[in-house]
């Protein structure tokens, strides 16, 4: 089978953002790597259908139910971090950014995403980062509306004491 | 909402994105490896586990390239999906047309029925290995007849049948391919003085479609002395096509780098 039209475009373009979407919900930036490529891989048979709808939409989809199989397979054991890793000081100039700013807040985001049950974290990320609605979370988590609610009040309460405890 | 969650929903949404997504050569090389297991895992054959040793089984004997015993073993045990030393997707245009190749064959196959049907030309098997019509389709059919087992032992699996190890379309340079296998000489002799090493050997059927609707096949082994023929089946030629046809199988691409696989391996058409 040749190379889709369009797909190689798709992925340069929108991979970066998926990878930052993955990496939120895992925590693992070689593993949301491995979810972004194998979700583009599983999404480019279906690439001529689903280029005429949402495809980024359709790949979050994929990539959500990756992540959430991968956790019910080889993630049982893993156990929320109670405490947040110490951030690098002093290292930009006062009132400047410093070169590693951007790289900081990210790793602090994570690890403070990180923190959150994994249910829990993936409410978060999906309601709150990918903005999605609450119908369209328990859509794609195969939850209840008001689990959704719920979890993502109570994962937005707990990052919120993570983060201002910093 | 407080003020408090608005900034920190700001920050989880603006945190700076990756500046590197993955590559699609990456994504490309997924799609291959999906295809082997599902491929070759419905087939459900089991890797066998390798390791090199050398020992007397005949003539016809072929050879593995390094790598392939670790790659194989590695395999052993884990998944039924052996793993090709090189990814044939990366030239995007590889299929698996496992449906296209027998699912089996024995120690010593035949090439596999004739006739050829309508291939557009008037192609007499017995005086050329394939037609000189460009194919509309090639795929490389690969079978694992000789291995060693485990323990350094040989263990030569004459008179059973092996499974379907690889499939291969082969993308590009058909026109390359029907000029390079058109041309060959047809064998000289009935014997030829042959260095005897043992060594695993693979079995590879080239299956050649035509617009037509004829099929036309050819059979190499792979062969650590070089010397086994390549044939259709009427046809023989003396001409060494095993690292030609594992190159080609690898690349997915015939071209005159995997003609050009074993030195001295020019056709001598």
């Amino acid at each position: 089978m040749n190379e889709p039209e369009g797909f190689r475009e798709f992925v340069v373009a929108r991979s970066p953002r998926m990878v930052h979407t993955a990496y939120l919900l895992t925590g693992d930036a070689h593993l949301a790597r491995d979810l972004v490529q194998t979700a583009l891989a599983r999404t480019w048979p279906h690439w001529e259908r689903v280029r005429e709808g949402n495809p980024d939409a359709y790949v979050k989809t994929v990539l959500v139910r990756l992540a959430t199989t991968w956790w019910r397979r080889k993630w049982r054991g893993e156990i929320p971090t109670e405490v947040l890793p110490e951030r690098a000081v002093g290292s930009g100039s006062a009132g400047m950014p410093s070169a590693t700013a951007g790289v900081d807040d990210r790793l602090a985001l994570a690890a403070a995403l990180r923190t959150l049950p994994p249910g829990q974290r993936r409410v978060v990320v999906l309601r709150y980062v990918e903005d999605l609605s609450i119908e369209q979370v328990a859509d794609l988590l195969d939850l209840a509306p008001g689990t959704v609610k719920s979890q993502a009040a109570r994962g937005l309460a707990k990052l919120r004491e993570v983060l201002v405890d910093e | 909402m407080s003020d408090k969650d608005v900034h920190l929903l700001d920050r989880l949404r603006q945190a700076p994105p990756f500046e590197e997504g993955v590559s699609f050569a990456e994504v490309a090389r997924e799609v291959g490896r999906q295809r082997r297991v599902r491929g070759i895992g419905a087939l459900g054959g089991g890797a066998a586990a390798v390791v090199l040793g050398l020992g007397i089984v005949s003539g016809a004997l072929g050879g593995l390239r390094p790598g392939d015993a670790t790659s194989v073993a590695a395999q052993a045990g884990a998944t039924a999906a052996p793993s090709l030393k090189t990814d044939p997707f990366e030239s995007r245009t590889v299929a698996y047309p496992v449906e296209l190749c027998p699912e089996s064959v024995t120690t010593d196959p035949d090439v596999p029925d004739q006739p050829f049907g309508d291939v557009g030309e008037a192609f007499v098997a017995s005086r050329q290995l394939v037609p000189t019509t460009v194919p509309v389709s090639a795929v490389m059919c690969t079978y694992r007849v000789v291995e060693f087992a485990t323990g350094g032992g040989m263990a030569p699996s004459a008179g059973r049948t092996h499974r379907l190890f690889s499939a291969v379309k082969v993308g590009s340079g058909l026109d390359r391919l029907a000029r390079d296998l058109s041309t060959l000489a047809p064998s000289v002799s009935t014997s030829r003085a042959c260095t005897l090493m043992a060594g695993p050997v693979d079995v590879i059927f080239l299956r050649l479609d035509y617009a037509g609707g004829g099929t036309v096949w050819v059979k190499v082994q792979t062969d650590v002395n070089r010397c086994t023929p390549t044939t259709n089946g009427s046809f023989v030629t003396d001409w060494y096509g095993g690292d030609t046809f594992r190159a080609v199988s690898d690349a997915a691409v015939w071209s005159e780098a995997a003609m050009s696989a074993q030195p001295g391996n020019r056709p001598a058409g």
